[in-house]
């Protein structure tokens, strides 16, 4: 079975199945059943509330106080009287099973509090249905706690909610599957932070295949699974997992090294992240900076905007972490074709050419402001980059400046200037203005992913616009090389994002051109360190000029391969 | 029945873990305590309830105490709130 890879690795493991949607079963019962019913979720409850405590102690060990607090909130809800009350009356009125009239209990419970004005209160409505949930784990007594986990496990659920991996033993997780998410997904980037391999399998009849017990085979590489597989089968993964173990083994040891040229120029590594949880990873493969901080999953995790004091946490702890090198966190970056639940947005025919990122934000002002205001009050433990996404002329940039100033004003800020402003260069327009661009900002990043579909007028959703979306596009690199070389004219720092920035094989053109940092996923950098270690910039200049005067990617990727063959590094 | 009105005015609000301490306190004692809140009130025991009001910093609210201690209720609750913390 092939599914689609989310975090790479491979693994084996025995599956453990995590199953709670299926079992709630709306199930009348008979009036002379009430009190027995009525028993049954007090039960539940009490054991609901053994598990929270447990959990509690778990998570003040293992994540400290302030997650645990979460939970000791779920707690004290969990064993109030308004729930035995409000729970018992949906059982005695509509004559249902205790666990389904548990889950009504939350929902309501939990809609009430999404319809309150407060950010805060809303955003705890969550909460009432991950109490719900426990509640029904309680009275059903099947469940992940109630299951041993198997020394080797991997891991396969619909979607993982953070409860679920809260209760989870990590150290004996070696993989996931699930059914429902994306790259995004809290399952995917949780395994991404762990470097455990998770493939997401859309497929209903490949997802039910799998049995409590089986031994399961995950590559995350490819994206391909086996369950129970053939001796010669497991032989063969077993040989791919050895070889990269004794890869990354060797990678190792390039991590306190420095990153720079054979003849010693340097060349900043820095690291994307979507969250706190990708920053201990960035830090393990001692990442030069944060070159793009995504915040769209701070957006995500909620049920509304997350809080101004949310945020202020999440981008402080972020810089208080990098202890002084750059950190680069992008503004909010969505538009119609991801809608966030509670922002519903009017379906667009283009989406990729309509409201989105800044454009987005300029039409909900305050979620703008909100962002700025804790991007400033941030900016206290550090210097930090803010970035406009989706940028096409100069005006979305002195409107950003504006705005920061007013908040400023509205702060009284005495707070030192460390908040440092900087734009994606994503669009062709943003090419062609670069140098205007360059004189009113501090720094800029280019995103190879939207520049290529934009420049290339080619959807990179489309599969069937491979043959056009190409990264290696001629007129891609050289709106690259354009860029880069004014914003080092001018002095600006200056770096590339997107997933060209991980590829080995554009790594000799962008040293060539004496980009300032590269950032990708953080379990890219030391491969991409072990290359540029043995790259001679001077030997890469001169790539460049023989690169920007090729006039087909074919011959351009061509070029590249055989620079990279002929030292030894491809 | 005694009543008194309060200004919230730590940052947070009632959120859980105010309205949680909030919640202790009352339970000490033997009155009903409600928490009034514009159109909705809450009992001042239940954090369930006093979340649903959803009282951020800076909103007024009544708090009415009805029982043999009433008056010990209303003047340690009012200090309590005013006071608190987070």
């Amino acid at each position: 079975m092939t599914g689609i890879s989310v975090s790479d690795g491979i693994a084996h493991g025995t599956a453990f199945i995590i199953d709670e949607e299926h079992s709630i079963e709306d199930r009348k019962i008979d009036s002379g059943d009430l009190k027995a019913e009525i028993a049954k979720f007090l039960e539940g409850r009490d054991r609901a509330a053994v598990e929270l405590e447990k959990l509690i102690l778990k998570v003040r060990v293992e994540l400290g106080d302030d997650k645990a607090e979460i939970f000791e909130g779920h707690l004290e809800i969990l064993s109030s009287d308004d729930v035995e009350e409000g729970v018992i009356e949906i059982i005695t009125e509509n004559l249902i099973c205790a666990e389904k009239a548990s889950e009504i209990f939350a929902e309501e419970n939990a809609k009430e509090m999404e319809e309150l004005d407060d950010e805060y209160f809303r955003e705890r409505g969550q909460d009432f249905r991950d109490i719900g949930k426990q509640l029904v784990k309680g009275i059903i007594g099947s469940d992940l706690n109630d299951a041993e986990l198997p020394e080797e496990a991997i891991v396969i659920s619909e979607e993982l909610t953070p409860s679920q991996t809260a209760a989870l033993d990590m150290s004996k997780v070696k993989g996931f599957i699930v059914r429902k998410g994306g790259k995004n997904s809290h399952a995917a980037i949780i395994a991404r932070s762990l470097e455990l391999p998770a493939i997401i399998l859309e497929d209903d009849n490949s997802f039910s295949q799998f049995r409590p017990g089986d031994i399961v085979y995950i590559d995350g590489e490819s994206g391909e699974l086996w369950i129970n597989p053939r001796q010669e089968i497991v032989r063969k993964i077993d040989r791919k997992y050895k070889s990269r173990q004794k890869e990354k083994a060797e990678l190792m040891k390039l991590l306190n090294l420095p990153t720079e040229t054979a003849d010693k120029k340097p060349v900043g590594l820095y690291a994307n992240v979507g969250g706190l949880f990708d920053i201990d990873n960035a830090k393990k493969y001692n990442a030069e900076g944060i070159g793009l901080f995504r915040t769209e999953f701070l957006f995500m995790e909620t049920k509304s905007c997350p809080t101004l004091e949310r945020q202020t946490h999440v981008y402080q702890s972020a810089i208080e972490s990098l202890e002084g090198r750059n950190v680069i966190i992008r503004l909010l970056d969505t538009g119609a074709d991801k809608p966030l639940s509670y922002m519903p947005l009017p379906e667009e025919d283009n989406p990729f050419l309509g409201i989105r990122g800044i454009r987005l934000l300029f039409q909900k002002e305050d979620i703008l402001r909100t962002q700025i205001q804790a991007l400033l009050m941030a900016s206290e433990a550090g210097s930090v980059g803010m970035m406009i996404p989706m940028i096409n002329s100069l005006k979305p940039i002195q409107r950003v400046r504006a705005i920061i100033e007013e908040e400023k004003q509205a702060l009284a800020w005495k707070g030192p200037e460390n908040l440092k402003l900087g734009v994606m260069i994503e669009t062709p327009a943003a090419v062609q203005l670069i140098e205007d661009i360059l004189d009113q900002v501090d720094f800029i990043s280019i995103g190879t992913n939207d520049l290529t579909q934009y420049t290339l007028a080619a959807d990179r959703g489309n599969p069937s616009m491979n043959e056009y979306y190409d990264e290696f596009h001629p007129a891609v690199l050289r709106s690259i090389a354009h860029v880069i070389k004014q914003a080092g004219k001018k002095k600006k720092l200056n770096g590339i994002c997107g997933e060209l920035a991980g590829n080995p094989l554009a790594l000799p053109f962008f040293v060539g051109l004496g980009v300032d940092e590269l950032s990708t996923n953080a379990s890219n950098i030391l491969r991409l360190k072990k290359i540029i270690r043995k790259i001679d910039s001077g030997e890469a200049k001169d790539l460049v000029q023989e690169i920007l005067r090729i006039p087909a990617s074919e011959g351009i990727r061509a070029r590249l391969n055989r620079f990279l063959n002929e030292r030894d590094l491809i | 029945m005694v009543k008194g009105t309060i200004l919230v005015s730590n940052p947070t609000g009632l959120h859980t873990r105010p309205a949680k301490n909030v919640v202790a306190k009352a339970k000490q004692f033997e009155s009903k305590i409600i928490i009034k809140y514009g159109e909705k009130e809450a009992d001042a025991k239940s954090l369930l309830k006093i979340m649903k009001l959803g009282i951020t910093q800076n909103n007024e609210i009544e708090l009415q105490c009805d029982g043999s201690d009433e008056e010990k209720a209303l003047s340690t609750m009012t200090e309590f709130i005013l006071n608190l913390e987070g």
